[in-house]
């Protein structure tokens, strides 16, 4: 993991270094003098070798110091952790939605394969996963908010939670669409199996062979790709806050594009990838201790 | 004297006679990938033939396009599916973004199959520390969120359609890589992998000319389904604004622009929406259909 | 001359494996050391020369494929020495070893997997071909010859194995074995996945091979019936060691050690040679190789074990003249060779 972390790192420094465009020139503004941006540039260090350049980078990087946004002229980390929250709150909402649409869905049509309800939720597995996120928030915005107003135009307020609905959903209904492929092709395999048979044979009522048998061994991996897919959620959550308007950590960066304010941009990336290696090895270990038959490695 | 043909290993499906004519049949049984299949073809002909297909220039504003005061038309009255904020034809940049968006989709993936195509299969059968160095560049690609790390990447390049097939390809590259990898290590066990080494074949040669054969059934498969990917990760960076560049129409960036006007012009991003989710849903049915015929072990990709 | 050697016909033995051990890790522990060692091949020493035909007799677990494989480099020796015309092989490299491959090959038992089922017969032979250094205008022509001295009709080369049956693939196997112009040609259970009817066949074409190739062949079966048709010298190996080893009369006719006894015994056949042959029934299983027995590997399982077998591994010694055994109560020969 932490050679992983250790690329990320450098690749994301060499991204850094190639934009091109004068940082120290952006930081001066429009009416600096050529002595001031000189100055600015041995300020950044921007003028010693790449080595060297890269050495303070990592440097830099170990004491949580992402440099200075060139549009906010804050920390980069800061302004990432003021808005967080927002972000974190859309990426829980989404997983919710995820787990609760997909989980039902998916089991249903387990349950009752080539039945209406197992070529709905199919249906519905394939549409939500070919939608584009951007266009269905833009959707249901027009339906639900603009023509019906159910909830609000996008932004935040009060209550948060009314506000939140759309764009988790929005952002959780791919996941939807993929758990439920997924639930429902585990659970076939788990419902076919011979201990499941023989349970069925033995006079088992469906609740329980349901609930206490099935459900649990499909469940398990599933837990385990709910950590990645929040930890992947953050770069889907950039489109969502755009669509609806939201003041997160993904129209920060949007923003940050539109201006070439590469500090952020790539400081935001770095903290993404970040963490998605992190919960990719939360996990993997989890998974072992989920999973009696791993656990002997 | 002929002896009669022993019974069949596994599919090979170049060389059994009628195969295409096996292959007709299984799609006209299957509805949804027989509709899948219709769209795709459909809309390589309309990407193709976009110049003959459109009823007006896409790139043009047509002063007629516009309403007394300047606002875009609903459809009806000459522009099929009415226009945009600068009077130009929907319909014709629907079609002619078809045409980008297909182009960008097939390009870039195939570009990426081609690098995770190498990277997979030669780290897998070298095997050692090339596969170490490999695979670990594997996971540092992978542990970048698409969307923002090809955000990252295009600020640094400039948006360019060839910059943006590029950004896509040395994104993508990772999934296929990683399926071949674990593909080309379980067939390197195979016993006449084992027999041609023994012979004293290079490895260069069995990696191509024994090796890859069997990653072609798996190799079609993922492109097509990797052809949908492509195309909503184009339309998502067009959405944002770094994609297609303007005035070339994309239906990413279609939407985009909709958004400012959705009130007023819903059909400004409802139709390029409807075109995304139509092309997404076919390449995804056909691709489903080609794993189910070609290859029913190939592993299930996310 | 280590002990151990069975003097062969010709002088020059082609191939020399001395003291052959093979171990496989296993296991490895949460810190990375390795927990267990299988010991496939433990102390395996035979001559092999050319015109000669030695069989590898043995169950599942004997570790004869592993030696087999030493022998080819496929998997690498843990320690001991095999020379091949003369060169040690055991630490070749690089293109020292690719050349060194041209000299012995292998054929196969899975007539269905060693032939590569995407590509046609005609390719797999020419590869061989190219091996050798053949011109490509020339592959097409040498290909068919290939395909009509191992009997098959030279248009078979546009063929798919899947279109051959299990014998046909086997001779194309041995076509491809043949292509690179061997001096050892190793057989893994060649034979042992065909029916019985083809297997004759195919170890008849064997031997017309050995003949008119000078061909030193190493043939490896389970199947005693198999190894009396075309061996001339057979070692029987069990747990990895070799527990006899003697000329086929000598191994069929006077069995020493217990083990071969009771492998005879269990072939059935048409008429009963010996009347009167001790039945010699073996109790139990191939135990694992995780946990070999101490003393002599065979023990729990022999008839006529003593105390001196738990404790002491008997050494492979001459028994009598070409004869070799590993058995505590085979009474040594009087003269040493």
């Amino acid at each position: 993991m932490l050679v992983i972390l250790f690329g990320v790192a450098t690749v994301t420094f060499f991204v850094a270094y190639m934009v091109p465009g004068d940082p120290a020139r952006m930081i001066a503004g429009p009416g600096a003098t050529a002595g001031t941006i000189a100055s600015i540039r041995h300020q950044l260090g921007l003028d010693e070798p790449l080595l060297h350049q890269y050495v303070v980078y990592m440097g830099r990087l170990l004491s949580g110091n992402l440099g200075i946004s060139f549009l906010r002229k804050i920390p980069v980390s800061q302004a990432i952790l003021q808005r967080l929250g927002v972000t974190a709150m859309i990426a829980v909402g989404g997983v919710v939605w995820e787990l609760a649409i997909g989980i039902p869905v998916g089991i249903a049509a387990a349950w009752k394969p080539r039945s209406i309800w197992d070529r709905a939720g199919t249906l519905f597995a394939l549409l939500g996963l070919s939608a584009p996120p951007f266009w269905l928030g833009l959707l249901l915005l027009y339906y639900l908010a603009f023509q019906h107003s159910f909830f609000p135009l996008g932004g935040i307020g009060h209550p948060l939670f009314w506000y939140l609905v759309l764009p988790t959903f929005t952002l959780g209904i791919g996941g939807a669409a993929w758990y439920t492929r997924m639930l429902r092709s585990s659970m076939l395999e788990i419902l076919r199996s011979p201990y499941m048979q023989m349970a069925r044979a033995k006079g088992m009522p469906n609740r329980i062979l349901l609930f206490r048998h099935a459900m649990p061994n499909a469940l398990i991996p599933l837990i385990t790709m709910v950590g990645m897919d929040l930890a992947y959620f953050f770069g889907g959550v950039l489109i969502i806050e755009v669509v609806f308007g939201i003041p997160g950590v993904g129209q920060q960066a949007w923003r940050a594009v539109q201006v070439l304010d590469i500090p952020m941009i790539v400081g935001t990336v770095l903290l993404a990838a970040v963490f998605i290696v992190v919960m990719n090895v939360i996990v993997d270990l989890s998974y072992a201790f989920l999973d009696p038959r791993i656990r002997y490695r | 004297m002929r002896e009669p043909p022993g019974p069949a290993v596994e599919a090979t499906p170049l060389v059994m006679p009628g195969r295409w004519s096996m292959l007709l049949r299984s799609l006209l049984h299957d509805p949804p990938a027989l509709f899948g299949a219709v769209v795709v073809v459909g809309l390589i002909v309309v990407a193709v033939l976009a110049p003959l297909l459109a009823p007006h220039n896409p790139l043009t504003a047509y002063p007629s396009g516009l309403s007394r005061n300047g606002a875009p038309l609903a459809p009806g009255h000459g522009f099929a599916l009415g226009t945009d904020p600068n009077g130009r034809d929907v319909l014709s940049r629907l079609i002619y973004g078809a045409r980008i968006s297909l182009t960008i989709g097939v390009v870039a993936n195939g570009l990426a199959t081609l690098i995770g195509l190498l990277i997979g299969l030669i780290s897998a059968y070298i095997g050692r520390w090339v596969d170490t160095v490999l695979m670990r560049f594997t996971d540092v690609v992978m542990a970048f969120p698409i969307l923002l790390f090809a955000i990252a990447l295009i600020a640094v390049t400039g948006p360019s359609v060839t910059n943006l097939i590029f950004v896509i390809a040395l994104l993508y590259w990772t999934y296929i890589a990683r399926v071949i990898h674990g593909m080309v290590l379980s067939l390197k066990e195979r016993e006449f992998i084992t027999a041609t080494r023994t012979l004293g074949v290079s490895r260069w040669r069995i990696m191509f000319r024994h090796v890859l054969p069997h990653l072609v059934p798996a190799l079609i498969v993922y492109f097509t389904l990797g052809v949908a990917s492509t195309i909503l990760i184009e339309a998502s960076l067009s959405y944002i604004g770094i994609g297609v560049p303007v005035p070339t129409p994309s239906w990413g960036q279609m939407i985009s622009q909709g958004q400012d006007y959705y009130q007023i012009a819903p059909w400004l991003f409802i139709f390029p929406g409807i075109a995304l989710v139509l092309t997404v849903v076919a390449f995804n049915l056909v691709g489903d259909w080609l794993r189910d015929v070609l290859d029913p072990t190939t592993p299930q990709r996310r | 001359m280590t002990a151990g050697t069975v003097d062969r016909l010709e002088a020059e033995p082609l191939v020399e494996v001395r003291e052959l051990k093979v171990h496989f890790p296993v296991g490895r522990s949460f810190t990375g050391r390795i927990r267990t060692v299988v010991r496939a091949v433990e102390g395996v020493s035979f001559t092999l020369s050319a015109g000669d035909t030695l069989g590898l007799a043995g169950e599942s677990g004997s570790g004869k494929s592993t030696t087999a494989r030493a022998l080819l480099r496929i998997v690498d020796p843990t320690s001991g020495h095999v020379r091949v015309a003369g060169e040690d092989i055991s630490d070749l490299r690089g293109s020292a070893l690719k050349r060194f491959r041209r000299r012995m090959q292998m054929v196969y038992q899975d007539p269905f997997d060693s032939l590569n089922p995407r590509l046609k017969v005609g390719y797999t032979l020419s590869e061989a071909l190219m091996v050798r250094g053949v011109p490509g205008a020339e592959r097409a022509r040498q290909v068919r010859e290939l395909l009509e001295r191992v009997g098959l009709p030279g248009s078979y080369a546009l063929r798919y194995p899947h279109e051959l049956s299990g014998g046909q693939r086997q001779r194309v196997a041995i076509a491809r074995a043949l292509g690179v112009e061997p001096a050892v040609i190793v057989c893994d259970e060649a034979v042992s996945s065909l029916d019985v009817s083809v297997r004759a066949q195919i170890l008849n074409l064997l031997r017309e091979l050995q003949e008119s190739e000078r061909l030193a062949l190493l043939f490896i079966s389970h199947d005693l019936s198999t190894l009396r048709f075309i061996a001339s010298h057979v070692a029987v190996m069990y747990l990895g060691r070799i527990v006899e080893m003697g000329s086929r009369d000598d191994l069929y006719g006077r069995p020493m050690h217990p083990y071969t006894q009771a492998l005879l015994a269990a072939v059935p056949e048409p008429v009963p040679q010996q009347p009167g042959k001790p039945r010699v029934r073996l109790k139990g299983e191939v135990p694992s190789v995780f946990n070999p027995p101490a003393g002599c590997p065979f023990h729990p399982r022999c008839p006529v074990a003593t105390d001196i077998c738990t404790e002491v591994e008997p050494p492979l010694r001459w028994k009598a003249s070409g004869h070799l055994a590993a058995c505590h109560l085979v009474p040594d020969a009087n003269e040493a060779k």
